[in-house]
Order: C-alpha cells, then structure tokens, then sequence
C-alpha cells in the first residue's frame, strides 16, 4: 500500500495501518533525529514524540509534499526542539559523536562486518559540515525531490540546488583522500 | 542548456519535474562530461547509503511507547497523548502556566456530552417519521444518521453484512467513502442498517455495489426494498 494510503487510513484512526506507517518509518526518522542531536537516548525521545504526533496529526497532512517529507519534517522539527533544550541544560558537556554509536542489538561480528562495509564513508560524511550532512542525507539517502528538501529545511529551492553540489563536491573530494589509506 | 550540474542529482533519483527531465536528457546526449558527472553521482549514493544503512536501529522500547501513547489515546477519544520529554530543561514557570492555561482537561468530557445530546436528538427526530423496520433491533440512543429524510437530505438504507475480520476503522474508512454511516443493527444474521447519500433507487443500487467491491470487507449489500 503507498504511503499516502497508508495515512489515510491512519486518519482514519486504523491502528493497524499505523503500525505499518511505523515500520515504515521508525528507522529513518530515527537516524534523522540522532543525526541532528547526536545522542541515541534522545533521538529515541524524539522518535517516539514525532510518531505519536504523526498519529494525532495525520488527519492533518495536505498531501503537498511525499509521505516521507513531512515525517521527516515532524522528526526534524521535534529533534531540533530537542537539541536546544539538551544544549541549554548541558552547555558544558561535548555532544556524542553519532558515527562512533555501535548498536547494541549487534553482535561484535555484525558490528565488524558493518564497520568494514561503510567506514570509509562514514569517515568521508563525518568530514562535512552538519549542514552539508543533512542534505547529502535528504537527497542521496531519502531521495527526495529538490522541492521537498527546500520544504523540509525551510530553504530557497536555488539553495538546495547549490548546497548539495557542494556537499557532494567536498564529499567526492573526502572520498578520494580517505580511499589511498585505507587500501594502504 | 547550459550544463544542468545542479539538476543531475534529482535526474539520478527520478525525482525531477518532467520538463527539466526531458531537457537534461536531452543534453546529457550531447555532453560527455554531464554523462561522467551523472556516473559519478551512483558512486556518491552507493557510499551514502552503505553509510545511513548501518546507522545504529532504534530499540523496541521506543516501539512499545508510541503504540502505549496511542492505545491511551484512543481511550481517551482521541485526546493529545502526553508524551513529556526527558526533564533535561530547566524549569520554566512561564512555560508551565501557559501550559496550564490551554491544558483544558475537561475538554475531551465536554464534546463527549455533547456529541452525546446531538445523537440523541438526531435519532428522535428521525423516529418520529420512521416506521420500525422488522428484523433489525436498533439500540435504544443507538448510532444517528445525518439526519435522513427527517431533515430533508435524500438518503437511501441498505442492508450490508461485513465480513467477520473487518475492523472498526476499516468499516469506517468504508463507509465514508460512500458518504453512508450505520443506522442500525446488527441482526442476529450480523445484518446493519446503513444510510447512504443517494437520491434515487438507481444511485441506492450503485452505492451497494461500491460496497460489495470491497469484498475483504463487505459479505453482502443489497438497498432496501422501499
């Protein structure tokens, strides 16, 4: 069932539809949130408001956007909320590095084998700016239209054409740089 | 054109409008450079996605409370679920008043009172015109209509049996596809009442076969002979 039927139906109050739309979602609105706020317990938060938000607001959606873009956009939004009051109440502590998070439902073999198969992008994306991250996440990860990512960042469609060309310039060039070393 | 570097990585996605699509198309037969540039953009995604797809998964805890969140929401006909964050933020006492000022809890119960009283007059106004139909118990204060024929909106009855595994909210979905809602039943034969939008006896049979499509759903509709 596509998305857009799937809220519907969520609209109309089908918890089991909902639970689908969950699946769905629960995944990426979750690396969204803990790619802005950068710490698992708090994206886990975020998580949760934002899912139950998408169930009190689905009724809600316009339909002027994907499915997707305005998940994501609840979960941005809730994150950001998130981030301040984090930084707010914990000026004096670094934020966690969210590229260095190993899932602890991995075993260590998993968590090697996932390592060996993305470090080297990981290391690459960990060079950008988070601004460069974020739209590098939304349009080469989500896949989502130029008019959707300018939606979702609140952003001039001509800014989001710009940033990713960079962001994916600076990305290309990080690539290039960390591949030598590690066949070395 | 000039080169559409700005547009390749949409064109890569299929995401772009179908205008600028054709137009980038259209020059990537004639630009070699573009061609590499759009190549190079698989390499990009292909180590993007090896990044993201290895990000760390959220717990099933997290799953647990939003479907807790939402059960007491629905108890709770459909009231805001409160879902407090990690008190990580400083109190804030202006915050908290203003929060109690639109937190109005005896809200919910009020629409409830209401929705209550407006059912109940829709339904004696309906009785008062209608004969008792034989072989359908409507409950006492049961489901109201939109008003029916009492109120002058021209509706038409059928008699429908959902199959056993339909939900509450796929019967609801359902029936407000054909602008129709429950006004009676069950009969001992799992039949309902349901009023549909519908001026004519042929606009009647058209909405019952709408319904009877839905065959994962709907065991039977057929008008009500008038």
């Amino acid at each position: 069932m596509p998305d857009h039927e799937l809220l519907a139906a969520v609209a109309a109050g089908d918890r089991s539809a909902f639970e689908r739309l969950y699946e769905r979602f629960e995944k990426r609105a979750f690396q969204y949130a803990l790619s802005i706020v950068r710490d698992r317990f708090v994206a886990e938060e975020v998580l949760v408001d934002a899912m139950t938000s998408v169930w009190h607001g689905a009724a809600r959606f316009g339909g002027q956007s994907q499915v997707s873009t305005w998940i994501l956009g609840i979960a941005r939004h809730k994150a950001l909320d998130a981030l301040r009051r984090k930084m707010r109440s914990s000026q004096d502590e670094p934020l966690e590095e969210s590229g260095e998070l190993v899932d602890p439902l991995d075993t260590p073999a998993q968590s090697a084998e996932r390592s060996s198969t993305s470090d080297l992008a990981r290391r690459a994306l960990a060079l950008l700016s988070a601004d460069h991250q974020e739209i590098v996440r939304l349009a080469f990860f989500e896949e989502l239209p130029y008019e959707d990512i300018a939606t979702l960042l609140s952003i001039p469609v001509n800014t989001v054409k710009t940033r990713v060309h960079y962001a994916k310039q600076h990305l290309k060039r990080h690539l290039a740089e960390l591949a030598p070393a590690e066949t070395a | 054109m000039s080169h559409p570097v700005n547009l390749l990585p949409w064109y890569h996605n299929g995401t772009l409008p179908e205008a600028e699509r054709a137009e980038v198309a259209a020059h990537l037969e004639s630009c070699a450079e573009c061609r590499a540039e759009l190549e190079s953009l698989g390499d990009v995604r292909r180590h993007v996605h090896a990044a993201f797809e290895s990000d760390a998964v959220p717990s099933p805890a997290a799953r647990r409370r939003v479907m807790e969140n939402i059960a007491r929401a629905s108890t709770r006909t459909q009231a805001p679920a409160v879902t407090r964050p990690r008190p990580t933020a400083r109190p804030n006492p202006f915050g908290e008043a203003l929060r109690a000022f639109f937190d109005l809890k005896w809200a919910p119960a009020a629409a409830t009172v209401l929705i209550v009283l407006q059912a109940g007059m829709l339904t004696w106004t309906m009785r008062a015109n209608e004969p008792p139909q034989p072989g359908v118990e409507t409950p006492p204060g049961g489901i109201a209509s939109r008003g029916g024929e009492g109120l002058g909106v021209p509706t038409a009855r059928l008699h429908v049996v959902f199959v056993a595994t339909a939900t509450e909210a796929e019967i609801r979905t359902l029936l407000s596809q054909v602008k129709g809602s429950i006004v009676g039943g069950p009969t001992a034969e799992g039949v309902y009442i349901v009023e549909v939008l519908a001026s004519d006896r042929e606009r009647a049979a058209a909405k019952a076969a709408m319904l009877r499509e839905r065959s994962d759903l709907v065991q039977s509709a057929e008008p009500l002979a008038p």
